[in-house]
């Protein structure tokens, strides 16, 4: 042990060690980055932006003639699709319209107005290839906080889990460091939490576990958001459940569920922030 | 490094093979190591460490701890080496990576962290392609003149 201690190169490492197991205990289960972290962060990011964006823009343009068929099939179906939503727009314009009025006169809140929702960029990947999370360009400066969900037009792709000044680090929700309390649309008994994993062929999967054997949840149904703890708004749509497995041993099914947004092809994101804090807390 | 460390987090990411990839910073700085001594070592160890410990979420310091202990047995092995072979470099890096990417594992695992276990294979694999490529620029770039430490008698 004294050997160990006369070498100068041994001393530093043993010293560097004993500081970074501490430093390393300490931020474990933290979830806000430290000072050197978010300033060092704030220094890089937008290098780190404009080369991230440029490598992505190069993804879609070499993307786009790999897939030149299938964007061509794609789109003959999404024009079918765009003429029956507008057909159907016009039906659903009159009874918004009486809806709404319904609203003002028994003075009922919209739950959606109770969240803002900020518009935010990924300037690149973080996690070193063993975990999978994403960094985005704002933070607590904004009112980011870890747990707030990060969502596209299209339904919630994953979850802020820390957060530093001007920068925030999110994972997917087919990451199993993500859960977020989903119910189905058409039985709310059917509620549970959403864990992620990858599943075969590495797509984006997730699960709910623990839903009781008399539950109603069948495949193809589709899971939403459930509001509860009014972390961010009721019915937003997170995947469709793809198979549903029981255990009558144990009483419980879980239901495994296919993600509706893959990150990697999501345009817009944005962050669902509670407008009032007080009753919630992350 | 600097450079490397954007490498990794804007060019690699886009080249990932079931959502892993290797790093340039570690593969390129583990090989120049190989031509240095410990002190080198240390300091890259350090500092590479602490640019990778950055961005990685959940914990700090476990890249920076690794990296200074992998580094320094790197160190050792290139000491006893013939300069000009290329493959026991080559293969030390990759074998770096592949305890480095074990214990990051483990210790996630440990903490209840999930992580992606398919990294335990690409990783090391995704090392020793980049090693391969980048072996002769890392022997160039160690004895670049404001890099290598000469003696003058």
């Amino acid at each position: 042990m004294s050997k160990l201690w006369q070498n100068k190169l041994s001393r530093r490492i043993v010293i560097l060690t004993a500081v970074l197991l501490t430093l390393f205990g300490y931020t474990v289960f933290k979830d806000h980055q430290m000072l050197l972290e978010s300033g060092a962060g704030a220094a890089l990011n937008p290098v780190q932006k404009v080369v991230y964006s440029a490598n992505k823009r190069l993804e879609s343009f070499i993307d786009f003639f790999l897939r030149y068929e299938e964007v061509k099939l794609e789109n003959e179906s999404l024009l079918k699709e765009n003429i029956e939503l507008k057909a159907n727009l016009r039906n659903f314009d009159s009874l918004e319209a009486e809806n709404q009025r319904l609203k003002e006169m028994f003075a009922f809140k919209n739950r959606m107005d109770q969240y803002d929702y900020i518009g935010v960029n990924v300037i690149g990947k973080a996690g070193g290839g063993i975990i999978t999370s994403y960094i985005i360009d704002k933070g607590t400066e904004e009112g980011l906080l870890p747990g707030m969900v990060i969502m596209t037009e299209e339904g919630i792709v994953g979850q802020i889990t820390e957060t530093a000044g001007t920068w925030s680090l999110v994972e997917t929700l087919s990451s199993e460091n993500i859960s977020i309390h989903v119910t189905t649309l058409e039985d709310n008994s059917s509620s549970g939490i959403l864990d992620g994993y990858v599943g075969a062929g590495q797509r984006q999967m997730a699960k709910i576990s623990f839903l009781p054997v008399d539950a109603s949840i069948k495949e193809g149904d589709p899971v939403v958001t459930s509001g509860l703890g009014r972390f961010y708004p009721p019915g937003f749509l997170v995947g469709t459940v793809t198979r549903v497995e029981e255990d009558r041993g144990n009483l419980m099914k879980t239901a495994h569920v296919k993600t509706a947004v893959n990150f990697k092809e999501a345009r817009m994101l944005y962050v669902v922030l509670p407008k009032s804090l007080e009753d919630v807390s992350y | 490094m600097l450079v490397l460390f954007l490498i990794d987090q804007t060019l690699l990411p886009f080249l990932a093979v079931y959502e892993s990839y290797g790093s340039l910073l570690f593969t390129f700085m583990g090989l120049f190591i190989m031509q240095t001594d410990y002190e080198d070592a240390f300091v890259v160890g350090l500092l590479s460490g602490l640019l990778q410990d950055l961005y990685f979420p959940h914990v700090f310091g476990l890249h920076t701890l690794l990296n200074v202990l992998l580094f320094t047995g790197l160190s050792r092995i290139g000491l006893t080496l013939k300069e000009g072979k290329k493959t026991i470099p080559v293969l030390s890096v990759t074998v770096a990576q592949g305890i480095k990417t074990t214990v990051i594992i483990v210790v996630l695992f440990l903490f209840g962290i999930g992580s992606n276990y398919m990294a335990l294979l690409i990783m090391p694999m995704y090392t020793l392609l980049l090693s391969i490529l980048f072996y002769k620029r890392s022997v160039a770039y160690s004895r670049i003149p404001m890099v290598k430490k000469e003696w003058r008698f």
